[in-house]
C-alpha cells in the first residue's frame, strides 16, 4: 500500500467551443422572436432542400399560400402545435385568480392537439394520423409531403425530417489507444437539504485520487476530464423573500456557494473541471444559460484547470466533439410530447438537428438577431444531458456513419452516480457511491 | 526506521484522538494532519486498526470495484467491518478496500463520518490565497496531474474594474488581495455605481448651493446650458435666478395653473430631477421650469434675446396647450424626445408670445412652437451656456436703456397660432427676460423681473415681464392683481376687464393664475433650501 509511486493523470486535448452560445456581443435593442424562427427556417430548409431533392425529386417545393388544392407537393416550413392544456398566460390572468389548480400538470399534451405548420407566408393545419402530433412540438422545421384538402388542410402522407448532421470522422485510433475516460455529473444540489455530503465527499475522494487502493488510483488516473452538467447548487431561495437580509442569513444563503467552491477546488486543483450552469443555478434563466460567474468560486477559478462554460455546453476532447445541456430542453420536450425514453427525445432533437426546438416557445431562450445557435451543424460523438431521473445511454447509429453516444447524466442527489464515458471505446459506465449500507 | 517511529508516534496520536476526544479520523484528515500521503495514511490506520482490534473501535471500510452483475458499473462503498465481506463479494475480481475512518463509535448520520475532515478543508480554504496548502495542491493524492496550475494573478475581471472604479471614485474599499474576498465582497459593484453617481452629482452641487428646489433646476439649467460652465456664471445665475423667480413666479404660477396638474408636477419633479445626475432642464417637468431656467441665464448676464424670448414663446406655449403638461428641454445635447408628446395641436397652432413693444405686436411675435422647433431654437440660440447668459444680459441692459414705451413682454395668445420661426427674429430685438423669474443680476444695480399684467391699449390683458431695480420701479407698472391669490379661482377673478379676444382671455386668466402662482412659488422655492412649496413672504419682500 505505502507506494510512493505517484501515478500521472492522463490528459487530452481540450478545445472549448461555446463562442456560439456566448451573450457578451449581443445587444438587446428590444427585438423579438421572429427573427430567431426565421433564421431557424432559413437554415434548416437549405438542409432539407437537398433531402427533399432524393427523396421527391419530382414534387415541387411550394410556399403554403402558393398552395393548390388537390396537388401533390412538398412544404417546407416551421411546426406549431396547438395544445389546449398548454398554459397561457391570457387564460390564466382571465381566470378567477383565487382559485388554485388542485395539481398542476407536468405534462401538457392531450388528444386534440394539432399541428399548423408555418412558412414566411402562410400558415396550414395538417392532419394525418392522430400520432403525429404527439411526436412533434412547436419549432421544429420539417418538410411534409401532401396535398391541399378541400377544407384547407393539409392531408400529411409523409414527413421528413433534416435528419442527423454530417459527423467529423474521428482521427485514426493512435490517440485512443489508451483508456481515457470522462466523468459526467449533474444534479449535485449542494446545499440541498436531501443531500448526502458524504456520497459527495467519497466522489471528491475517488476522482482526485484519494481513494482506493492502486487499481482504484489507476482508474482515476485515466479521468482525464470532469463536466458538471447544471445543478450543482440547492439555494435556499425562501429565505431572501424581499425582505433585506442580516448578515447571518446572507451567509446561509450563499453558504452552498461557498461549499461548491470548495469542492471545486479541491477538484480543479487534481484535473480539469468544466462546471455548466443548470435550472437553479445563479446564472441567467434563459437559453444559452451564461457560464456560471468567476466570482462565485474565489477559490476554483484560479485554477487553469477551471473551466466555467456554458449551457449548452460544446467542447472537444482530442478530436471528439461534446455537446450537451444541463437538461432543460429535454425536460421541455418531455412536457410538450411524447416518448418511451428520456433517451428519445434526445435522439429526436439530433434528427430534428435543433438542440431545444421549443425555444423560445415554452423555453426561455434570448431573441437573437443573427444566428440560430441551437442548430445542430455538425454531429457530436458525445451528447449529454444533465439532471435526468435515471441514467440511460444508448449508442445512436446514422445512416451516414454518424455515431454518437447518448447518455442521460441522472441526478448526483438522487442515484448517487455519475457518468463515466470512455474515450477509446466510447462505452458508458456508472460511478455510484454508496454511504448507507455501514450503518448498524 | 523514521518512518516506523513517525507511524507509531501517529497511532498514538489516532489512539488518544478517537479515545479521548472521541474524534472521528479519517484518513484524508489523518493525511492533512499530519502531512502524509493519502496512501500512507490509510497504511497507518490499517495498522491502527488491526492494533487495537478489541478496544471498542469501530471501523468504517471503503469498497470498490466494478461490480459483477450486468451492467458493470463502477461502486464505490462505504461498509462497516461486519459487512465488508459481502460487499467484496459483489464486486468483480478482487476489488480494493482499505480503511476509511476509525472512530470511537459508529454514527447515526453518515454524514458526521467527514465532519471533522470538512472542518479541516474548510480551514484549509479560508486560509491567504497565497498560501499553497495541501488542499490547494493536492499533494497528497495518489494521483498528480502536471496540467494543473495555479495562478494568483489570475483575477476575475470584476476585480480589476472594482480597483478602477474604486480609486477613482475614492472609495473606502480597499481592494481585495483576491479572488477569496469577492465573494464577501459584495459591495464592489456598489461603490462603483454610487461612485459614478456620486461624480456627476458633485457638479450638481454646486448649483444647489443656490437652496431652494427651483433654483436647483434653474442653476442645473444654467449648468446644462453653460456646459458646466464657471463657478461664477452658475453663482450668479443663482442668485439671480433666485431673485428673479419672485417676479417670474406670478408668471409661472399661472402657466401652471392652466392645466390644474401642473403645480404638483412643477414642484415634485423638480426635487428629484435636480438632483438626478441628468441633464438640467431636460428633467424639468414643466415650462415653467423651463422658462425659470431661461430667465436664470437671461438674469445672469447676457441679455440673449433669443433666448428671452424663447423662453416667453415657452410660456405662452405652456398657457397655450391646456391641460397639457409640457415640459421644456432647454438642454442643447439631450433630445426632446419625450417632451411635449401631448401636444399635437402645438403644430398647428402655436403661441404667440410677443417680446416686442406695442407697436411691433401687429405680429404675432411669438412661436408657441413644436418642442424640436423650439429646442432647436434653444440650440440654435444657445450655443454655449455663457453666450445664453450674455446675450440675456445683454437684452436686460438693452431693455433698461429703452426704459420707454411699453418694454415688455407680452404675451399674447392668439388663438390661431402662427408663424413658427420668423418670432425668434423679432425676439431678437426685443429684450426680455422671460416672465417667470425674477432675479438680480450682481453685473448691475439690483434689477428683478416682475410679472405684470395690465390692459393694453388694444383692450387685451397683458402680462408682462418688468425690469424693476430696487424700489424704483420702470415703466411698468402694477404687478397682476393675481399676484396676490394663490389659488386658482381666485386667479381667474383677476381678470377684471372684457377682452376682445375671449379665448385669449380666458387663457390668460389662467395663464395669470399660473404665472402668479408661479412666480410664488419660484420666489418661495428661492428661499427655500429643500424642496419646499414656497413662501409668500419672500415673494412680497422681494417686491418691495
Amino acid at each position: 500500500m505505502d507506494t510512493g509511486v505517484v501515478l500521472s493523470r492522463k490528459q487530452a486535448d481540450y478545445i472549448c467551443r461555446d463562442e456560439r452560445y456566448c451573450l457578451s456581443m449581443q445587444r438587446y435593442k428590444g427585438q423579438q422572436y421572429s427573427q430567431l424562427y426565421f433564421f431557424r427556417l432559413h437554415t434548416i430548409r437549405q438542409n432539407l432542400l437537398s433531402r427533399i431533392q432524393e427523396r421527391w425529386p419530382s414534387l415541387p417545393v411550394c410556399k403554403i399560400l402558393g398552395l393548390e388544392e388537390g396537388q401533390l407537393c412538398v412544404v417546407v416550413g416551421t411546426l406549431y402545435k396547438q395544445m389546449q392544456l398548454k398554459p397561457s398566460i391570457l387564460e390564466e390572468y382571465s381566470k378567477e385568480r383565487s382559485v388554485v389548480p388542485l395539481a398542476t400538470p407536468s405534462k401538457f399534451t392531450h388528444n386534440d392537439d394539432y399541428l399548423i405548420m408555418e412558412d414566411e407566408s402562410g400558415r396550414v393545419k395538417l392532419i394525418r394520423d392522430a400520432n403525429l402530433p404527439s411526436f412533434y412540438v412547436t419549432g421544429v422545421v420539417v418538410a411534409v409531403c401532401g396535398k391541399e384538402e378541400k377544407d384547407g388542410e393539409f392531408f400529411v402522407q409523409e414527413i421528413l425530417e433534416p435528419g442527423l448532421p454530417p459527423q467529423i470522422p474521428l482521427r485514426s485510433a493512435v490517440s485512443f489507444d489508451e483508456e481515457k475516460f470522462v466523468v459526467f455529473a449533474s444534479g449535485l444540489k449542494i446545499g440541498g437539504e436531501s443531500t448526502n455530503p458524504l456520497e459527495l465527499q467519497l466522489l471528491l475522494d475517488h476522482l482526485t485520487g484519494h481513494l482506493g487502493e492502486e487499481e482504484e488510483q489507476s482508474l482515476s488516473s485515466q479521468i482525464v476530464r470532469v463536466v458538471i452538467a447544471g445543478g450543482s447548487v440547492d439555494l435556499q431561495t425562501s429565505l431572501s423573500n424581499g425582505q433585506p437580509l442580516s448578515g447571518k442569513e446572507q451567509t446561509k444563503l450563499v453558504e452552498p456557494i461557498r461549499e461548491l467552491d470548495l469542492v471545486l477546488t479541491q477538484l480543479a486543483a487534481a484535473m480539469p473541471v468544466d462546471i455548466m450552469p443548470g435550472p437553479n443555478d445563479p446564472a441567467n434563466y434563459s437559453l444559452p444559460q451564461q457560464p456560471l460567474h468567476r466570482c462565485l468560486f474565489p477559490g476554483a477559478s484560479l485554477y487553469n484547470t477551471f473551466v466555467s462554460a456554458t449551457n449548452p455546453h460544446q467542447f472537444e476532447l482530442d478530436g471528439a466533439l461534446f455537446l450537451g445541456t444541463s437538461g432543460q430542453n429535454i425536460e421541455d420536450l418531455e412536457k410538450y410530447s411524447e416518448a418511451e425514453e428520456r433517451l428519445d427525445f434526445m435522439e429526436r432533437t439530433l434528427v430534428w438537428r435543433h438542440l431545444a426546438p421549443t425555444a423560445p416557445d415554452t423555453l426561455g431562450c434570448y431573441p437573437f438577431t443573427d444566428r440560430d445557435p441551437f442548430i445542430l451543424e455538425m454531429c457530436p460523438h458525445v451528447y449529454f444531458c444533465g439532471n435526468q431521473p435515471s441514467y440511460a445511454s444508448r449508442l445512436l447509429k446514422g445512416p451516414s456513419g454518424q455515431q454518437v453516444r447518448l447518455i442521460c447524466i441522472p441526478s448526483f442527489q438522487e442515484t448517487s452516480s455519475v457518468v463515466l464515458v470512455s474515450l477509446k471505446t466510447w462505452d458508458s459506465h456508472i460511478l455510484t457511491f454508496s454511504a448507507n449500507s455501514f450503518q448498524p | 526506521m523514521a518512518d516506523v517511529l513517525q507511524d507509531v508516534g501517529i497511532r498514538d496520536q489516532i489512539q488518544a484522538l478517537v479515545c479521548d476526544t472521541l474524534q472521528v479520523v479519517s484518513y484524508k484528515w489523518l493525511s492533512r494532519r499530519f502531512s502524509i500521503s493519502s496512501n500512507t495514511a490509510k497504511r497507518i490506520l490499517q495498522e491502527f486498526a488491526e492494533q487495537s482490534k478489541g478496544d471498542n473501535i469501530e471501523v468504517v471500510y471503503v469498497v470498490a470495484g466494478w461490480t459483477k452483475n450486468e451492467p458493470r458499473n463502477y461502486s464505490v462503498q462505504l461498509v462497516t467491518q461486519d459487512r465488508l465481506q459481502e460487499a467484496r463479494e459483489t464486486l468483480h475480481g478482487s476489488p480494493s478496500s482499505h480503511v476509511y475512518s476509525v472512530q470511537p463509535c459508529l454514527p447515526k448520520d453518515p454524514a458526521q463520518l467527514f465532519a471533522a475532515e470538512f472542518v479541516q478543508a474548510q480551514e484549509l480554504f479560508k486560509q491567504p490565497s497565497d498560501v499553497d496548502n495541501c488542499l490547494r495542491d493536492n499533494r497528497f493524492s495518489g494521483v498528480s496531474c502536471s496540467l494543473v496550475a495555479r495562478c494568483l494573478g489570475r483575477v476575475s475581471s470584476i476585480i480589476p474594474k472594482q480597483h478602477g472604479a474604486i480609486s477613482a471614485t475614492n472609495q473606502a474599499l480597499s481592494p481585495p488581495p483576491l479572488l477569496a474576498e469577492a465573494l464577501l465582497d459584495n459591495e464592489g459593484p456598489k461603490p462603483e455605481v454610487q461612485a459614478f453617481q456620486s461624480a456627476p452629482a458633485v457638479p450638481l452641487g454646486l448649483p444647489k448651493i443656490a437652496g431652494g428646489v427651483t433654483l436647483k433646476e434653474e442653476p442645473t439649467t444654467v449648468t446644462g446650458l453653460t456646459g458646466k460652465g464657471p463657478v461664477d456664471s452658475i453663482a450668479s445665475g443663482n442668485v439671480s435666478a433666485g431673485k428673479r423667480k419672485v417676479g417670474a413666479a406670478g408668471g409661472e404660477g399661472s402657466l401652471a395653473s392652466l392645466w390644474g396638474k401642473a403645480p404638483n408636477q412643477s414642484s415634485k419633479p423638480s426635487a428629484p430631477k435636480s438632483s438626478g445626475p441628468v441633464k438640467p432642464i431636460t428633467t424639468a417637468g414643466d415650462a415653467d421650469r423651463g422658462i425659470r431656467a431661461m430667465e436664470a441665464s437671461v438674469s445672469d448676464a447676457s441679455s440673449d434675446d433669443d433666448v428671452s424670448g424663447f423662453a416667453q414663446r415657452r410660456g405662452g406655449q405652456v398657457m397655450r396647450s391646456a391641460g397639457r403638461k409640457r415640459q421644456i428641454v432647454l438642454d442643447e445635447d439631450e433630445e426632446m424626445s419625450a417632451k411635449e408628446e401631448e401636444n399635437p395641436d402645438s403644430i398647428e397652432c402655436e403661441e404667440v408670445v410677443s417680446l416686442a413693444s406695442p407697436p411691433s405686436k401687429s405680429s404675432p411675435s411669438v412661436v408657441a412652437e413644436e418642442k424640436s422647433k423650439e429646442n432647436t431654437k434653444a440650440k440654435v440660440h444657445l450655443p454655449g451656456p455663457l453666450t445664453a447668459a450674455i446675450d440675456k444680459e445683454r437684452k436686460i441692459s438693452w431693455n433698461e436703456k429703452h426704459a420707454d414705451g411699453p418694454e415688455k413682454v407680452e404675451v399674447l395668445l392668439e388663438p390661431s397660432c402662427a408663424q413658427p420661426v420668423e418670432n425668434q427674429i423679432q425676439h431678437e430685438g426685443k429684450a426680455e427676460p422671460s416672465s417667470v423669474v425674477s432675479d438680480k443680476s450682481p453685473s448691475g444695480p439690483k434689477r428683478k423681473k416682475v410679472l405684470r399684467t395690465r390692459i393694453d391699449n388694444r383692450g387685451r390683458e397683458v402680462t408682462e415681464v418688468v425690469w424693476e431695480t430696487d424700489g424704483v420701479e420702470e415703466p411698468h407698472e402694477t404687478k397682476p392683481a393675481s399676484a396676490k391669490t394663490v389659488a386658482q379661482p381666485a386667479v381667474v377673478e383677476t381678470k377684471p376687464i372684457t377682452d376682445k379676444l375671449a379665448p385669449s382671455k380666458a387663457q390668460r386668466g389662467p395663464q395669470q393664475g399660473a404665472s402668479t402662482k408661479g412666480s410664488n412659488k419660484s420666489a418661495g422655492k428661492a428661499n427655500a433650501k429643500g424642496p419646499q412649496q414656497g413662501k409668500l413672504d419672500s415673494f412680497f419682500k422681494r417686491k418691495s
